[in-house]
């Protein structure tokens, strides 16, 4: 007997609420309470860029923008689901309209740190 | 005796709200929600509707909102509401008929929808179809099986206060139980219907009110969440 779709998105949310917990923790840290500069009150545009020019931490932050993005906008349709009386075709609509904004978002991140 | 006040949502015939009748009722300390109606009826307003059978919390007919919760008339000892105020109204998110009384119409249509009865291979069969007592079903499924189609949890539920499409967590019940039962064989039809998303398990966000509710502490809740995770390996429901 296969799984079911819905079930797998039911999972996803649960895992990427998960990880969110672990980096949104990593993020704050980094952001403002790590870093020696920003400690010492000296932080400039050239100390973020060689810490966003890593690889590893260009993987942190994509992989952060893509749970982020879908946590964030399949909550989003589940609150439509749960709060709105749309039909079958409004609710399709809606779900494609917030994996446009996904994809559009994703880009969006990804791109900039092509500009690096 | 104690005197309380008893503020009931009335109706006309239409089911259309009217007004909050409020009545002075004086109770013994051991008299329940259903006493005090009895009483309003019998000596103060004839006119007043309300639904009741077995008087024992066996049949679940007396079912009402009762001081923002949905419960039980007859089970409700007036005492332990912890208020000389008592505020009655029907049961939420189902259609009023008259006062108190509502229709049960939309739960048993949502409780038609999940197949309740048995489907068997061996239906001519004069055989007794037993369950072992070993069994998973037999073993984990007792409390679940005592619902009595009260509708409490469907007027308690917040999703269905907004979906009409939910099934609602009574329904679910019942469909998780014959999902279990070794001797149904329907199972698509009925992980079909659960696995709706706009009427089946994805719309619960498990917020227990049903749970809370329950006049037979049937963990419903509980209920949802473990189809939702038997929907990843739905085969494993049925082994023993």
């Amino acid at each position: 007997m296969p799984a079911y779709r819905n079930v797998l998105w039911w999972y996803v949310q649960r895992i990427t609420g998960a990880l969110l917990v672990v980096l949104l923790t990593l993020h704050f840290w980094v952001e403002h309470f790590m870093s020696k500069t920003l400690m010492r009150g000296d932080l400039t545009y050239a100390v973020i860029l060689s810490r966003i020019s890593n690889p590893v931490w260009q993987a942190i932050d994509i992989g952060f923008l893509l749970v982020a993005l879908v946590h964030g906008l399949n909550g989003l349709r589940n609150i439509v689901l749960d709060y709105s009386r749309v039909g079958p075709r409004v609710a399709q609509a809606i779900t494609v309209a917030l994996v446009a904004v996904g994809l559009v978002w994703s880009w969006w991140g990804i791109e900039a740190f092509s500009k690096l | 005796m104690k005197p309380y006040q008893v503020k009931i949502a009335r109706s006309a015939g239409n089911g259309a709200p009217t007004e909050v009748g409020t009545f002075e009722v004086v109770l013994e300390e051991r008299m329940t929600v259903l006493d005090a109606l009895f009483n309003i009826q019998r000596t103060q307003d004839d006119s007043l509707s309300f639904r009741c059978a077995c008087r024992v919390g066996m049949c679940g007919t007396c079912a009402m909102y009762i001081n923002s919760v949905p419960r039980l008339a007859c089970k409700t000892q007036v005492s332990r509401l912890n208020s000389s105020t008592v505020t009655i109204g029907p049961l939420p998110n189902l259609p009023v008929i008259k006062d108190l009384v509502v229709s049960l119409e939309p739960f048993f249509e949502q409780w038609k929808k999940i197949k309740p009865a048995l489907h068997s291979p061996t239906r001519d069969s004069k055989e007794l179809a037993c369950i072992p007592a070993t069994s998973r079903y037999a073993r984990e499924t007792p409390q679940k099986r005592d619902c009595i189609t009260c509708g409490i949890c469907y007027g308690a539920c917040g999703i269905k206060s907004s979906s009409a499409e939910y099934l609602g967590p009574a329904a679910i019940n019942k469909a998780f139980l014959r999902l279990m039962d070794p001797r149904d064989t329907a199972t698509e039809e009925r992980l079909e219907v659960i696995n709706n998303e706009r009427a089946g398990v994805w719309r619960c966000h498990a917020q227990f009110n049903c749970t809370a509710a329950c006049p037979k502490n049937i963990d419903l809740t509980d209920t949802i969440m473990r189809l939702k995770r038997a929907m990843l390996f739905p085969s494993g429901l049925k082994k023993a």
